[in-house]
C-alpha cells in the first residue's frame, strides 16, 4: 500500500506551502527518515521526512504552491502503481484557479454562466471577496462548497477599495496584502504598476540575471509595501546617555549570564510602552486595539532575509528571562525552525543595527503595530556637563510611528520617557 | 439510577405520578385486566388502586371525550389509545375539544389530559397498526407532542406530560418498549420543548426522535469509521419544537439529515427543514436531506415491509451525499 506524502500544516495560520526542493527524483528509492522535500512558507523552511521505505512518486514539482493537507506525492512498494486521481489541487507557480477566480463573473467555468454553490459557500465568498466563477465545485452534486473556497486566495476589500480598483483597472489579486485591502493599498499597487519594466539593450540584458524570489522575500516585499502604503509615518531621533545602562549591563553580566544591550532595552521600552499605550497599539477598521501587555518583536537578520520573533508578555518577565528567550528564538530563527506562533502576535518591534555602526535610520513599521524602534550604535561623544566638556557614550534611538494613532507630541513624550528610563535604569524597578 | 426497559420506565412514571397526585387516573382498552397490549400498564392497579386504572369499552371517542370532561372537572386523566392508528376514531374530541377548550374559554379552564399512543411499525402489523401519525398533531395548535427515544426520557417526559396543564400527546414507539436504559430513580422530569444532543459531532447533524433516533446513532457510528463526525440531535418534543437547538447544531456542522419513521410527505422533517431554510440558510454547506418512509401505507408482506423500513445505512448514504 502506498503512503501519501502531504503538505504539512506548520502553523495555525498556514494555508499553503511551496515545495522548495525535492531531495529525490521521481522513482528514487527512499528510506524512512530520509528528508523528502523542503517546504517553504511565508517565513520558514522545514524538512519533510519519509515515513516508510519505498519508491518515491512525485505529484507536484518544485515551485508548486500546494494547500495544506494536500497530497504532494507518495511512497509506494517497488513496482506498485500510484495514481493521483482527482484534479490537482496545487499548480505550478501561482495557481491558475485563483487567477481565474478574479475574472468578472460569467467568464469562469467555460462561460457556463450560473455558478452553483452552497449557501454557506456563497456567503463566505462574499465576505472574503472571492469570485466563485473560477472555482471547481467538489461539494455535494458538484456544487462549490466551503472546502473549495480554500483553493481561491482570500481577498478582502473595503467597498471603496473595490470601487477604486475597478476604476483604475487594478486586479485585486495583484495587491499584495495579508489583511483587508484598503483604498491606499489599491493606489499603491496602481502606482507600482506604472514603474517602467526593467528592460534595456540586448548587451545590457546579457549582464542581467533574474532569479525567483523566495517565499520569504515575497513576504518581506509584500509586508513592507503594505506598511508603507497604509501608515503615514513620522520619524523621531533622540540620543540617550547610556553610561548607567552600560554599568547595569556590566554588573548583570558579572552574575555569570551574558546580558546584551538589546535585552535591557526590551525591558526599558516595555516599561515606557506601559505608560504610552497608543505606541503599543494597532488599528482594526475604525477601532483602536490597545494591549494590556507587551509582546516585543525583535528583528533578526537571516542570510536570505529577515524575521521578527516575538517575546510574549515582556512586562511580566525579568531581564534574564528575556535574554534567554531572545537567544533561543534567534537561534531557532537562524535554523529556520520558528513556528508561526513564535513570530506573530507582536505589539511593538525593536530593530538593532548598532553593531554595524549605524547612527540613525528609519525602520518601517511591522503591521499591524503602531510603531517600531531603531536602535543605533553607541558613540563616544563630547558633551557639556556642569560647564565641562566630557566624553559620554551616547546611543541614538530612531522611532518610526504611525501618525494615524501616535501624534507628534505623544511620540515625543514616549521618546523622552524612554530616554529617562535608559539614563536612569533603576526606574525599571518601579 | 437503574437499568430498566422503556415499558417499565413508563410504568414507574405512572406509579410515581399517581401516588403523588390523587387526581391522576388512567383509562383505556385492556389496560387494567390485561395490563396493556404491550404490558406497559402491568399490575398498575394493584400498585395505585384498582379504581384508578379503568378498562373502557372499545370507543376512542368515549375515552378521549371522558378524559376531556374529567380534566374540565379538575382531574388529570391519562388516556390510552391502544394503537396510535386508532386516533382516527376520536379526532373531533382531540382537535376540536381537547385542543381548543382552553383557548375558546379565554383561559378560564385548563385541559390537563395526556393521551398515550403506541405507534410505529412492528413486525407484520399491517397498514392499520403500524403508522406514525405525529405530524397530524404537530399541525394542531393547543396540543403538545412528545416522542421519547429512550427509557429515561420515557419516564421524564411522561411525568412532565402528566404535570402539564395543557393536553399532551405522548407517542411511544412499540419497538422501544423492551429496550433497556439507565433511568434515574424518583423525581426525574424531562422538560417539554427541549431537544438534546445525544452524540456530539462536527461535520453533519442527524436530527431525529423516537425509535429512528437509535438508527441515527448506529449511522453515526458507521460514519465515524469513515471519518465523518456526526452530531445526533434528539428532538424529544415535536410541538413546541426546540428551534434554538436545531439551529445551533446546524450552524455548527453546516450539514443536516432529518430522519423519521413516518412518511416523508408532510412529515415533521418537512417542518424542521423549513425552519432551517428560513433561519439558517447561509449556514448550509449542502442541501438539507430527509430520510423517511415511502409515501405508501406500511405493507403487510414481510418482504415488502423490510423493503419499506428505513435502515441506518439509508441515513449513512444520505449523510455521505452531503460531502
Amino acid at each position: 500500500m502506498a503512503v501519501n506524502v502531504l503538505m504539512p500544516k506548520l502553523g495555525l495560520t498556514m494555508e499553503t506551502g511551496v515545495i522548495a526542493h525535492w531531495k529525490f527524483k521521481h522513482g528514487d528509492a527512499v528510506k524512512a527518515g530520509d528528508i523528502l522535500y523542503q517546504v517553504e512558507t511565508d517565513k520558514l523552511t522545514n524538512d519533510i521526512t519519509a515515513e516508510i521505505d519505498g519508491v518515491l512518486h512525485i505529484k507536484f514539482p518544485e515551485g508548486s504552491v500546494v494547500p495544506v493537507a494536500q497530497v504532494v506525492g507518495a511512497i509506494a512498494a517497488p513496482g506498485e502503481a500510484v495514481s493521483f486521481d482527482g484534479a490537482p489541487a496545487g499548480e505550478k507557480t501561482p495557481p491558475a484557479a485563483p487567477v481565474a477566480a478574479n475574472q468578472p463573473a460569467g467568464r469562469g467555468a467555460g462561460g457556463a454562466g450560473k455558478v452553483r454553490a452552497t449557501p454557506k459557500a456563497k456567503k463566505l465568498a462574499a465576505e472574503r471577496g472571492i469570485d466563485l466563477s473560477g472555482l471547481t465545485g467538489t461539494g455535494p452534486d458538484g456544487m462549490i462548497a466551503v472546502k473549495d473556497l480554500d483553493k481561491a486566495p482570500r481577498i478582502k476589500t473595503t467597498p471603496l477599495a473595490a470601487k477604486v480598483a475597478d476604476g483604475l483597472g487594478v486586479d485585486l489579486a495583484s495587491v499584495s496584502k495579508d489583511g483587508r485591502i484598503f483604498k491606499a493599498d489599491v493606489l499603491a499597487a496602481h502606482e507600482s504598476a506604472q514603474v517602467p519594466a526593467l528592460h534595456g539593450p540586448a548587451e545590457v540584458q546579457a549582464k542581467v540575471r533574474r532569479m525567483p524570489m523566495s517565499a520569504m522575500r515575497q513576504a518581506i516585499a509584500r509586508n513592507m509595501s503594505a506598511s508603507w502604503a497604509v501608515s503615514p509615518m513620522v520619524h523621531y531621533d533622540l540620543r540617550a546617555d547610556v553610561t548607567a545602562l552600560g554599568e547595569l549591563k556590566k554588573n548583570l553580566c558579572l552574575g555569570g549570564k551574558k546580558i546584551s544591550y538589546t535585552d535591557i532595552l526590551i525591558k526599558a521600552v516595555s516599561h515606557a510602552l506601559k505608560e504610552h499605550p497608543l505606541v503599543n497599539a494597532g488599528i482594526d477598521g475604525n477601532e483602536i486595539v490597545l494591549h494590556d501587555y507587551v509582546n516585543m518583536g525583535v528583528a533578526v537578520a537571516l542570510p536570505a532575509g529577515l524575521i521578527v520573533p516575538v517575546i510574549k508578555g515582556v512586562e511580566g518577565k525579568g531581564i534574564g528571562e528575556v535574554s534567554d528567550e531572545l537567544r533561543e528564538l534567534a537561534e531557532k530563527a537562524l535554523q529556520g525552525k520558528l513556528v508561526t506562533e513564535e513570530f506573530s502576535g507582536g505589539t511593538f518591534t525593536i530593530s538593532n543595527l548598532g553593531m554595524f555602526g549605524i547612527e540613525s535610520f528609519t525602520p518601517i513599521i511591522n503591521q499591524p503595530e503602531s510603531a517600531i524602534l531603531g536602535v543605533n550604535a553607541i558613540v563616544k561623544t563630547a558633551v557639556e556637563a556642569e560647564g565641562q566638556i566630557v566624553m559620554r557614550p551616547l546611543m541614538n534611538l530612531s522611532l518610526t510611528a504611525d501618525h494615524r494613532l501616535v501624534d507628534g507630541a505623544e511620540g515625543a513624550r514616549f521618546m523622552a520617557r524612554l530616554r529617562e528610563i535608559i539614563e536612569n535604569p533603576w526606574y525599571m524597578l518601579m | 439510577m437503574k437499568n430498566i426497559t422503556f415499558s417499565q420506565a413508563t410504568l414507574e412514571a405512572m406509579q410515581e405520578e399517581m401516588q403523588r397526585d390523587p387526581k391522576v387516573f388512567v383509562m383505556g382498552e385492556d389496560i387494567a385486566r390485561q395490563g396493556g397490549i404491550f404490558g406497559q400498564f402491568k399490575d398498575l392497579g394493584s400498585l395505585v388502586g384498582a379504581e384508578r386504572v379503568i378498562d373502557t369499552p372499545i370507543s376512542e371517542t368515549a375515552i378521549v371525550g371522558a378524559a376531556v370532561g374529567a380534566a374540565l372537572a379538575g382531574m388529570r386523566p391519562v388516556a390510552d389509545m391502544h394503537f396510535a392508528d386508532f386516533f382516527g376514531v376520536c379526532m373531533d374530541e382531540v382537535f376540536n375539544q381537547m385542543a381548543k377548550i382552553r383557548y375558546m374559554f379565554g383561559g378560564q379552564t385548563k385541559v390537563p389530559v395526556v393521551v398515550r399512543a403506541p405507534d410505529g411499525m412492528g413486525k407484520g402489523a399491517a397498514a392499520q397498526h403500524s403508522q406514525s401519525v405525529e405530524a397530524w398533531f404537530v399541525h394542531i395548535p393547543g396540543i403538545q407532542v412528545v416522542v421519547p427515544s429512550n427509557a429515561a426520557d420515557a419516564k421524564g417526559l411522561l411525568k412532565s406530560a402528566i404535570r402539564s396543564d395543557n393536553p399532551v400527546v405522548y407517542f411511544e414507539n412499540k419497538t422501544l418498549f423492551p429496550i433497556k436504559g439507565d433511568v434515574p430513580e424518583g423525581e426525574h422530569l424531562t422538560p417539554i420543548g427541549k431537544a438534546c444532543i445525544t452524540r456530539e459531532g462536527k461535520d453533519v447533524t442527524l436530527i431525529s426522535y423516537s425509535a429512528m433516533l437509535l438508527k441515527c446513532l448506529t449511522a453515526a457510528e458507521t460514519l465515524a469509521k469513515e471519518g465523518i463526525s456526526a452530531e445526533v440531535l434528539d428532538l424529544r418534543t415535536l410541538s413546541p419544537l426546540d428551534t434554538e437547538a436545531i439551529l445551533a447544531s446546524v450552524r455548527k456542522t453546516s450539514r443536516v439529515v432529518i430522519a423519521h419513521e413516518a412518511v416523508k410527505q408532510g412529515g415533521v422533517g418537512a417542518e424542521v427543514a423549513a425552519i432551517i431554510a428560513e433561519e439558517a440558510l447561509d449556514a448550509l454547506d449542502a442541501p438539507i436531506a430527509r430520510v423517511a418512509s415511502p409515501f405508501t401505507p406500511v405493507p403487510f408482506s414481510p418482504t415488502l415491509e423490510e423493503a419499506y423500513r428505513v435502515r441506518p445505512e439509508h441515513i449513512v448514504a444520505a449523510a455521505k451525499k452531503l460531502f
